[in-house]
Parts: C-alpha cells; structure tokens; sequence
C-alpha cells in the first residue's frame, strides 16, 4: 500500500499540473476572472482551477502521509482479468451498435429493397437485433470468463434473459428507446 | 399598383396553396426525433412533450422526445448540423439560440444554419420583485437603488443580462446582476431575499396573482397581461427588448413539404386550448402564438442583426 | 394555508391520489402501491449478497421515469418506490448475515457477528425477529427525528444563510466527506476533486463550452446518470466480479439450516433488547444526520457501545457479544437501520446528500422537476399553496407507510427472500450491469453515454482497488455545480468582493470548520500509523 500512495498521489499531482498549465488555459473561453458589463465576474477557468488545485493538494497529502509498511501487493493478474472482462464489454457494446445496420446490409446484399436503419428502427426485428446480440455478449461473455469456460447453457441463459430484459423494458414502455435505436 | 398588389395576394394565394397541398402529401419516412432543448421536467419540458404526443395521436406518427439541454439551445442547434433533412429530427427551443446565441460567432453557426419551423409561444418576460420590498412601480426601484446599495438583480441568459444592464446604466443605477439557474432558481432566491429583482420568463405568474410578487417592466415588445400599466423597455430608453418565442426548429435545408406539415399541424396543435398542449400555453404563457414560414424567418434575421446590436451596447 | 393544512394536504396527496387499481370498489392509492413495491424490492436486493439498495434505486430510477413521466404528479410514486427499496433494503441486509455468515449489504457485516452464531445454535428464526424488531424500530425513531428537525434545519438556513454563506456550507460539507470517507484524507480529496473536474467539464457559462477538448462529445457535459451509475454500479459490478474470480467458486453454499427450540420472543427478551435498540437508534440517527458517516460507521459504533452495556450488564451464563447475544443483532441492526430517516435531513434541509441513497433521492427529485429539495422548500406561506411542502408531507406520508409495511410484512418477506442468497452471482452481476446500460439509455438515448458510463465505471473499479472510496467522487459531482453557481452568485451578488466568503462570522465559521476537519482527520491518521 505504501507504495501504491506513492504512485497515485505522484500520478495526482502531474495530472494536476497538466490541467493548470494546459488543460485550463488552452481549453476554457473565459479566464479565472471576467469583466462584463463593467462588471467584475467569476471566469469559467476559476471553478476547474480550485479543483485540479484540491487534485494537488490531495496528491501532496498522499505523499506525505505516513502509512505504515504492509505486505498487501498488487498483483498484475486480476488486473489482466478485469481488462479482459472490459474488453468484452466493449466488444458487446460495438455489437449492440452495429448488428443491426451491419444486418440490413447484409439483407441489401441480398437483395431486400433499399433502405435505412434509421427508417426501420422501430420495427421488428431490426429493433432488438443490436440490443439482443451485445447483451448476449455481455453475460454471455462475462459469465463464461469468470468461469473459465464456454458452455451452451451459460449462453441459453444469457439469451433468455436478455429476452427478459426486452419484455420488461421494452414492451410496457411507449417512450423508451434501447440500444442503438436513440442514435438516429 | 393595384394590379400588382392584386398580383402579389394572387402570387400568394398561390403559394400558400401550393405549400398546404405540398404539406397534405408528407408523412414522415420513418420515426421521428423531436429534441426539446430544455432539461427534463418543468413547463418548457412538458410543452414539447404534450405536442409530440397530441402530434402521435392525430397522425399516427411515432415520436421520440428528447431532451437536448444546454447553453441556452445552442447545444441543440449543434445536433441539427448534419442530422437527417427529411423531417424525421428536429426540436424544441428558443429563438435566443438563434439570435443571441450566434450573434458573437464562437457557436460558428448563423441562423442560417438551422430551418425554422413555427413559434409555440412568446415568453411574458417581466422585470419581477417581491411584493415585500414595497415597490409598486420601476420608479419606486430607481429611488430605491439611488437612495441604498446596490441592487442584486438575477438573470436567467446572456441575452437578459444585457438587456438588464442597459436598463440600469438608462436609469442611472448601479445593479449587480447575477446569473441564476432558470425561472424556479430566481424565484427561490427572490423568495429567499438573496436577490432583489429580476427578469423572469413566464415562471412568475402564480407569484403575482397570489400578490407575492410585483412585474414592474414588460421585457416584450408588447404591454403585459397581468399588469398592462406596467412601462416597455422602450419607455425606459433601452432600444432593445426580450422577445423571446418558444420554437421549433429543423436541420439546415429541411424538406420543404416537412417544414409545411410540421409548421401547420403544430400550429393548429397549440392554437387549440382543448389539447393539452393548448392548455398548458394558455395557463403559463397566455396563450399560444403561431408565426411560421417568411414572417418567422424575418423575425429571426431581424433579431438576429438587433443581438448583435445589443452584444455591442453592452459591452461598452 | 396554516402548517396544519399542509400536513393534511400532504396526506391527502398520497390517500386521495391517483389510483393504482380497484379492490372491491375502492381505489388504491399509486404511491402506497409503489411504497409496497419498493420495500419488496428493497427486502430482496438487500438479501441479494452482492447487490445494495443504491444499486436497484438507479437502475429502477431512469425506468420509473420514462413510465410516470415528468411532471409532478410521478413525484411521490417515484419517491416512494426509491424510499421503499431504502427501507427494504437495509431490513433484507440481516438475512443472508445471520443465515450464512455473508452480509447481504456491507453495513450488516457486524450482524454476522452474533446472528450467524445464533443460527448455529438453532435460533435462526428468532434471530431473524430480533433484526426485524430492531431495524424497523430505528428506522421509525430516525423517521420521527426527520420530520422534528427537518423543517426546522431549513428555517435556520432561510433566516441566517445568504449566498455567501451557502458557498461556504457547501464547502464545510465537501471537506468534511473528504476527511472524513475517503480511506485517507488525501484519498479522500482525490476523490472530491476528480468528481469536481468531472462535472465542470462542459459546463460554464461562456458560449465556449469549457475544457470539451473542441469536441460536441464533451460540449453538453458528462450527465449525472453517467457519471454516478458508472462509478457506482458498473465500478462495483467490475470490482465484485474480479473478488469473485480470487475465491474461484464460492456461491452455491447450500448449508442445511436446522431450527430447534422455541422461536418466539418472549415480553421478557424484548424487554431486554429494548434499551439496546434505544442507544443505537439514537446513535444511528445522529450519524445519519451528519453528510458522508455511512450506515456502516453507524452500525459499528452500536455494536460498540452495546458491547460496553452488555459487559457491564451481563447475567451469569447469559452469551457474550460474539457468542450469539441477540442484544448484539439488536444493537447492530438498529444503528444500521436508523440512518436512512434522518439521512434526509440534509438532504430536504440543505440540499445536500449525504449518502448514496440520498443521492438518488435528489437525482429522482432533480430529472423530474416541480421539487428541489433545499431550505425554500419549506416555506409556509399562507397566500398560495407552497406545492413542493404538500409534496414534503407527501414523501413523509409515504415514509411512514413504508414502515409499517415493514412493520407488518416485512418478517414474513425475510424469511421468503431467503432464496436470494443462491443467486448465483455470476450470471446476476452481468445482468446488472446490461440493466444499467439501458437504464441509462432510456434516459440519455446515445451510445456516446453508454461509453461514458463504462469510463467511468473503469475509473469506480480502479478507486476501488486503490481503497479510495467513489461517495466523495459522487457527492462532489452532484454538488459541484451548486458550488460554482452559488459562488458566481455570491462574488456578483456582492459587487465583486474577493473576500465574499469572508464577509459574515457564519461563513468564516463554515471554512475553519473545514479546515479543521481535514487537519483532525490527517492528525488522527498519523497517529493511528504511528501506533500501528
């Protein structure tokens, strides 16, 4: 643990003089302090600058405080396991965005008449194609890393519950949009 | 020159056939987006939501309200750039975004950018103070302010900052104005007596009908409803004034036939006070007010150039 | 309207309502139904080892929304449902602790301590009574205590805080989380800070929306639902699964549980218990009261001091904290219990959240509008109804009602939510969190927002892992915006003085205050290192 505070207040304090000496300066329109309407007035710059300072001073009180010597190392491995269940994630994420364009494509490819997703996004099956796919990849995924193995069942599980999701959130609610259907 | 201008209603009849029959024709290709540009919940909020459903219900349409808040509209008339032109996105916000909001340039948008559709309302904009300070007119104010400290004045925009601040420096008072989180945070802070007035936009009516507060100035063109002695900012010397309409707006180049249908089935949505919609524009605003096709792009183009005006006059 | 007219408006909103449904002709009330379902819920997730009450009240949040609608009449529902799970959730905590030695939700790991060893023995129903007993005892004293202080916290405020001094309070109470929460004050000020960083990104009142790296992406802001649901939820769901794969398998520990004995609780033992519910609720309620001291501190101070009067107490042959005292669960499940009442204090008082919990009680309050919880709220005014007071009845109508479910119900739906405890984690994390992903979509429908939740989860996951806790990060997000604005109005406000939060004696109270709750709290942790 003790050097873990070294390596994150370290890592505190640089992130915050990245942000009062870059970030802030080159990326906010208005300055710590604004004269308008002859008028003096608190800037844009001022509020994120007493928060990257307060990022400072909670770095420098990391590193001086005094913690006592433990044996507690962080190990590189469930750190792998964790980036892997991230990845998957995120694989299931792209697919929940993609399936369903990437589908009609398909469709066009073969012959069915031109069109868009943006135009067929309410109707079935186009709706849940994305939806479906990438929450089946998401617990099916993540459940099957966790067990270290890939079984039918966890993927039949995986698909009827994302089933399940479906008819709790989708079919009793008018206004509510699943994934991707709102980015069009 | 009568026969011109017989011409010219002639020429107009025309077009206005011609529009209405190109409206007649669309429907939407698809479901539609209708951005409102306003945070969830609240008056504005609902306004849009109890279109878009008056709009599903007489069409047969499929919308998806969303809200889009953020910087006065602006960040909603950045989703129209590059959305879909065939009427299946558009929203909900307030001409400020296109005058004042563009008006400096840093947006990098020009009202141009964007396709107006129809007006829903004109905001009751008043300058607003508690009825416990005891001033009845904007003169009792003047004195006020001349006689103490400097007043702490809200403002919920830019745009009503300025127009604040060239009301003060005509009547030769020192206010210190202050921006504030929408109608309900100024009346909290009214209430509170952290602030001594302010402009409100149509949030303050039930305030000044119970006699909790008191609308010294019309920030409209036009006299208020409550309180119709009440002086325009014209009568004050301030050459400007806060016109601000809740309103509709497309993508640039919207289909034309989208722009028409949307312009006349909304209107014709929020005129009618036994919709929903209608109701709730009627009991906040006083009423609807519809202005669509080349009166609301000369509105626009005319604010438009009057913020930039104002931009100007205020910061010198 | 007299405050008398307000008490009874509010109830009247909640019996006189809209109607969930008919039985036998008479309608009932939506909100009552909506309190029912909450502590069910509630009750079950807190069973749920692995899931909290925090968790099922965002993700039902964005969901409840979209059904009710934004106006105020989905108010009371919608709080309702949320205070139910509150309330559920802390009853359902003391199931799986004294059944299988795990507690359900952290703050009933101390209920492990004598519960579990109950069960042993062959008590585990009687065990059960008692957490019942004691929980619902001290969440109705911490109710009572609200409802006393609440109103009056709030006039205090309206009469003596201008927007100076409110800048300088909502400073006291961002140090005073970081000191006293964050694993370390350092940790803790991290934390505050990176919520602060995070919320201020995108926002500012200049037509340039700040520190947005030039991108649309950033231009509106990170929302709160992203930020919180993802440093919460996914943050915890990423967590859990990585503690999961250590222990390579451990659900699915189906222990046979064998009552024998007689299981009723005699007048005698309640008697008995009864001052040690009384000491904990009390002590509890105070902790709740304070924004940023969890149910966990609360449950651990009342095992303590129980402990001393047990000690002191003690017959002859009678068992030791530790041992299987019922006083022990008693003591532990009311402090855990009597929090969430009086929890709520800063949050309709001041405006401030004090706990995860709370939080979502202001973000429900917040997206649907017509209600902001603050001193304002309680204005008497007598000329024209003040609807968001009749609403503050309302809530406390709904709150009342909640307990007495619990009261009622609520130790038939422990024993039922049993169960819960064999859910296999494995699945039901994944689950949760696909759950949070399109609770957050049906709020904010794009893609940009799902990422943004996952970022944040990774950055809820790496906090974790570092012992950092992620409420100073939420807490800070969530006020950090009443922070500026107050300040901005406060400089303004006062002509542009410099040393605005200096101008009154509250003020120069509220910040020493501050400091010296950082320096107290980094004294008290050298020491504590120095001895170790």
């Amino acid at each position: 643990m003790y050097r873990l505070n070294i390596y994150i207040g370290t890592g505190a304090v640089l992130l915050a003089l990245v942000g009062l000496f870059l970030w802030i300066p080159q990326d906010t329109g208005t300055g710590l302090i604004v004269r308008v309407r002859r008028q003096v007035s608190i800037g844009d710059a001022l509020a994120p600058t007493i928060a990257f300072t307060l990022l400072a001073i909670g770095g420098a009180l990391l590193l001086i405080e005094r913690r006592k010597h433990s044996s507690t190392d962080v190990m590189l491995a469930p750190f792998l396991h964790t980036g892997a269940l991230v990845a998957v994630i995120i694989l299931g994420l792209l697919l929940m965005r993609h399936a369903g364009p990437g589908f009609l494509l398909v469709a066009e490819w073969f012959g069915a008449t031109d069109t868009e997703y943006r135009l067929l996004r309410e109707t079935f099956p186009w709706k849940y194609i994305g939806y479906f796919l990438g929450g089946v990849a998401i617990i099916g995924g993540m459940a099957s890393l966790s067990a270290g193995r890939l079984q039918a069942r966890t993927v039949l599980i995986a698909g009827v519950v994302t089933i399940g999701l479906v008819a709790l959130v989708d079919v009793p609610f008018d206004d509510l949009l699943l994934p991707p259907n709102g980015d069009y | 020159m009568k026969k011109f201008l017989a011409l010219g209603a002639l020429a107009l009849g025309y077009s206005i056939a011609a529009t209405a029959s190109l409206a007649e024709d669309w429907t939407p290709p698809g479901p539609i987006t209708m951005h409102i540009a306003f945070p969830p919940g609240g008056g504005s909020d609902s306004q849009g939501r109890l279109i878009a459903e008056e709009l599903e219900t007489r069409y047969g349409w499929t919308i998806t309200p969303q809200n889009t808040p953020g910087k006065a509209g602006l960040i909603m008339a950045k989703e129209m750039q590059g959305a879909p032109t065939d009427g299946t996105v558009f929203g909900l916000g307030i001409s400020e975004a296109l005058d004042y909001g563009m008006a400096d340039g840093t947006a990098g948008m020009t009202p141009d950018d964007v396709t107006p559709i129809v007006t829903t309302t004109l905001a009751e904009v008043a300058f607003v103070v508690p009825a416990s300070k005891g001033w009845k007119t904007f003169d009792d104010f003047v004195a006020a302010a001349m006689a103490g400290e400097p007043m702490r004045v809200g403002a919920i925009t830019p745009k009503i900052a300025d127009v604040t601040y060239l009301m003060g420096k005509e009547a030769g008072i020192e206010m210190n104005i202050t921006m504030v989180q929408g109608g309900r945070g100024m009346l909290n802070a009214l209430y509170a007596g952290d602030l001594d007035a302010g402009f409100v936009a149509g949030a303050h009516s039930r305030g000044v009908e119970a006699g909790e507060l008191v609308e010294l100035v019309s920030g409209m063109s036009r006299p208020l409803s409550l309180t119709p002695d009440a002086p325009l900012l014209a009568d004050l010397g301030v050459p400007f004034n806060l016109d601000i309409y809740f309103m509709y707006f497309g993508p640039k180049d919207m289909d034309g036939a989208a722009q028409a249908k949307l312009a006349q089935s909304i209107s014709e949505i929020v005129l009618d006070d036994t919709t929903k919609a209608g109701a709730l524009l009627e009991a906040n605003f006083g009423g609807a007010e519809a202005i669509s096709g080349e009166a609301l792009q000369a509105f626009i183009d005319a604010s438009f150039v009057s913020a930039k005006d104002l931009m100007q006059a205020a910061s010198e | 309207m007299q405050p008398l007219d307000y008490i009874a408006a509010g109830i009247q909103a909640v019996i006189f309502g809209p109607a969930a449904f008919e039985l036998l002709g008479v309608p009932v009330p939506l909100t009552l139904v909506m309190v029912f379902a909450g502590v069910v819920t509630g009750i079950l997730v807190g069973a749920t080892p692995g899931l909290a009450g925090p968790m099922a009240m965002a993700i039902s949040l964005p969901i409840l929304i979209s059904f009710f609608g934004y106006n105020v009449e989905a108010l009371l529902p919608v709080l309702g449902f949320l205070i139910g799970i509150m309330k559920g959730a802390t009853l359902g905590g003391a199931v799986p602790a004294i059944l299988f030695n795990t507690p359900g939700t952290p703050d009933a790991y101390m209920t492990t301590l004598d519960g579990y060893p109950l069960t042993k023995k062959g008590q585990s129903r009687k065990a059960l009574k008692v957490a019942h007993l004691s929980s619902v005892s001290g969440d109705t004293f911490s109710d009572i205590a609200l409802f006393v202080c609440a109103p009056f916290v709030a006039l205090m405020v309206e009469r003596h805080l201008d927007f100076p001094e409110k800048t300088a309070l909502l400073i006291l109470s961002l140090s005073f989380i970081a000191a006293v929460i964050g694993g370390s004050p350092g940790k803790g000020l991290i934390s505050v800070a990176l919520g602060l960083i995070a919320v201020f990104i995108g926002g500012g009142e200049d037509f340039y929306p700040r520190l947005s790296l030039g991108t649309d992406a950033l231009a509106g802001g990170f929302s709160i639902m992203t930020a919180i649901l993802g440093v919460l939820i996914v943050g915890a769901v990423l967590k859990e699964y990585e503690d999961l794969w250590h222990r390579s398998n451990l659900s699915g520990t189906c222990e046979r549980i064998v009552d024998n004995g007689d299981q009723r609780l005699t007048r005698a033992e309640i008697l008995r218990i009864a001052p040690y519910i009384g000491q904990s609720s009390i002590v509890g309620t105070i902790i709740g009261a304070l924004p940023g001291i969890g149910t966990t501190l609360a449950a651990a101070l009342g095992y303590q001091l129980g402990r001393a009067r047990h000690e002191r107490r003690r017959p002859e042959g009678a068992p030791a904290f530790g041992e299987g005292a019922i006083e022990g669960v008693a003591a532990t499940e009311a402090a855990n219990s009597s929090v969430s009442g009086s929890n709520l204090i800063p949050v309709l008082g001041l405006g401030i959240p004090g706990n995860a919990a709370a939080v979502f009680i202001i973000l429900a309050t917040d997206s649907i509008g017509g209600f902001t919880p603050g001193p304002s709220v309680f204005r008497f005014s007598e000329s024209v109804v003040n609807t968001e007071l009749v609403l503050v009845f309302g809530l406390f109508t709904a709150m009342l009602f909640a307990n007495l479910v619990n009261w009622t119900f609520g130790g038939a739906f422990m024993r039922a939510a049993t169960v819960m405890v064999r859910a296999p984690k494995r699945t039901l994390l994944p689950v949760v969190l696909l759950l949070t992903f399109t609770a957050v979509y049906a709020q904010e429908p794009s893609m940009e927002s799902l990422w943004f939740t996952l970022g944040f989860g990774i950055l809820g996951y790496l906090m974790r892992k570092v012992d950092m806790s992620p409420l100073p990060f939420v807490i800070a997000f969530v006020l950090g915006g009443s922070l500026e604005n107050s300040a901005r109005q406060a400089f303004s406000a006062t002509g542009g003085d410099p040393y605005f939060l200096f101008s009154s004696w509250i003020s120069i109270f509220f910040l020493a205050g501050s400091v010296v709750t950082v320096v107290l709290a980094l004294r008290q942790k050298r020491t504590d290192s120095t001895q170790a």
